[in-house]
């Protein structure tokens, strides 16, 4: 697994508030592969998000689904905070932030 | 991995039975409405108007309000509560005494008024035992936890003066004055109301509308002047002061609430989530009626009596529909469509998500219901006021109608979502990739 397909597995976690997968928010902030590990550097769109821990499941479930043998690590992190513009532009659209 | 908030919630089987029940006062209040009679335009404190207002504010909204503390503490205050089963013995308590309350009112029976007021004291003591804890003392600093802190100690206080006046009414100690009956009802609907909803706001509208550009920045001073306000205001009130005194309390009561709705606004209007949804539009529609009631409130505190003796009663009657049922209602309505299908999403989805196709939130209530319901209910509010200030029965009664038609499709709507099965709806999953999750 590269760095490519993990981005691919990860856009399969909605966040379920907004309806948006994590990759176009730009709540995913770094990943790294070695070998069959995996670590994560994620974020959420605030700090008292009370979806946050749910999200951090949802990535651990994508990553680990199906036959792999290496590890899974998410660390959650807001430094820097995340900003919406950080989203791509399909999520802008969904917020309504550029017209559709 | 650390998260300055556990997600972590409470059974739902535990909070859903409030936001359900919760409807129930609400069109409780709506059929005594519908009942009015002369009395209700000559008298704020005809017994059908008392009967009115408790079956409004703890039948319907301190109900609703109960179910979002326990839902919020722990889930986004990073609170916990004592006890569970506590929880749910104090839905039982509440639930059977407010009806018996509201019917002692509505009969003005004094000595089971007596009893009922126990039974209602006895719920918030076995609420405020959870609700202290629940509030955080993780981030015990931050603006939501301190407002509902302080809205703790105001409902302890507003019911400590209600058990009073309901027990003077029984042994004569005292008489309840208009003064007193003012104080007691703001305390309960500045301090208890008021301060729990601005402060749920402050943690909420942000959130759901991805407010980022905007912060706070008068959440303190907020605070004080409003717990300032509604408590020297409440027992300045008690004192039956003169009109001047009273128009510097009503004064000093709309600056909170009023700064704080500025403030609301700013933030709205900063969101970075554009599309609004149910609760983005109840909070601007609360918004409007907060600006209703804070024009009624203070015309009312110099309005003329309509006859010797009595106050302003048609204006208090509007002004206390627009603050109840307008901003507070519309709040917590617009509120229910973001925390109960938060919590069966939470309960029933999470552990399924990313491992097979589950709805969002938005799948999880019908957002064309919710629009119709904030739509009736704000329908019949204005329709109410209107009946209050142009002294019209017949359209107050039809406002009260119209509240209980949108109680009846509010609660139907949000029983929906909590035993209907939910279907994820198409949607966008990755560029260009379109797929039924
Ligand atoms: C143990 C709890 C409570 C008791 C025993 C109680 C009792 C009473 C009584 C006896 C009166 C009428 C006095 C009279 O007309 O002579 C009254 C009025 C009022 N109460 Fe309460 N109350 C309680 C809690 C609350 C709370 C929590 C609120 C607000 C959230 C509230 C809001 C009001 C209002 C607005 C009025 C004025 C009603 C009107 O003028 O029609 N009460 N209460």
């Amino acid at each position: 697994m590269n760095t490519r397909d993990v981005e691919q597995k990860l856009r399969h976690v909605i966040d379920p508030e907004l309806g948006i997968d994590i990759v176009s928010l730009g709540l995913v902030y770094g990943i790294e592969v070695e070998g069959e590990d995996v670590h994560i550097a994620m974020t959420t769109t605030s700090p008292q998000c009370p979806m946050g821990e749910a999200l951090v499941g949802m990535v651990e479930s994508v990553l680990e689904y199906g036959e792999r043998d290496g590890t899974t690590s998410v660390e959650v992190v807001f430094d820097p905070p995340w900003d919406v513009r950080m989203a791509d532009m399909a999520a802008l659209r969904q917020l309504g932030l550029v017209p559709r | 991995m650390t998260l300055a908030a556990p997600g972590r919630g409470p059974a739902l089987a535990l909070v859903a039975p409030f936001f359900l029940a919760a409807p129930l006062g609400l069109a409780l209040a709506g059929l005594i409405l519908a009942f009015s009679n002369g009395d209700t335009l000559l008298a704020i404190n005809a017994p059908r108007t008392v009967a009115l207002t408790h079956a409004a504010v703890i039948g319907w909204l301190t109900m609703g309000i109960f179910g979002a503390v326990y839902q919020l503490g722990p889930a986004v205050l990073g609170g916990r509560l004592v006890s569970s089963r506590l929880a749910r013995v104090h839905f039982f308590v509440h639930a059977t005494v407010v009806p018996a309350f509201v019917w002692t009112f509505w009969q003005w029976d004094v000595r089971l008024m007596g009893y009922a007021a126990s039974g209602l004291v006895l719920s918030f003591i076995l609420f405020l035992i959870n609700a202290f804890p629940a509030i955080g003392t993780l981030r015990r600093g931050a603006l939501p936890a301190r407002y509902l802190g302080a809205s703790l100690v105001m409902l302890a206080v507003t019911a400590g003066f209600g058990i009073t006046w309901a027990g003077t009414l029984q042994h004569l100690w005292f008489p309840v004055t208009m003064g007193r009956l003012a104080g007691h009802a703001h305390l309960g609907l500045l301090g208890w109301l008021g301060l729990t909803l601005m402060g749920v706001a402050y943690q909420l509208a942000p959130m759901f509308n991805v407010v980022q550009r905007k912060r706070p920045v008068a959440g303190g001073p907020i605070l004080a002047l409003t717990v300032t306000a509604a408590l020297g205001g409440g027992l300045v009130l008690m004192a039956d002061p003169g009109p001047w005194v009273r128009l510097a309390v009503a004064a000093a009561m709309a600056a909170g609430p009023g700064a704080w709705g500025i403030e609301m606004l700013r933030l709205m209007l900063a969101r970075s989530r554009r599309t609004l949804d149910v609760q983005g539009r109840a909070t601007f529609v609360s918004l409007g009626f907060l600006v209703v009631t804070i024009c009624l409130g203070l015309l009312a505190a110099i309005g003329k009596p309509v006859s010797p003796g009595h106050e302003p009663t048609r204006l208090l009657l509007g002004y206390g529909i627009a603050g109840v049922s307008g901003w507070a209602g519309i709040m917590l309505i617009g509120n229910s469509y973001k925390i109960l299908p938060f919590l069966v999403w939470y309960h029933r989805y999470r552990q399924l998500a990313g491992i097979r196709p589950v709805p969002v939130v938005a799948d999880i209530y019908s957002e064309g219901a919710a629009r119709a319901v904030l739509a009736v209910h704000t329908t019949g509010t204005i329709v109410a006021i209107a009946g209050a200030l142009l002294g019209d029965l017949n359209i107050l009664r039809a406002g009260g109608l119209m509240l209980t038609l949108g109680a009846a499709l509010h609660m139907v709507s949000l029983a929906h979502i909590v035993l209907a099965p939910h279907a994820p709806a198409p949607r966008r999953i990755g560029p260009g990739e379109v797929a039924t999750r």
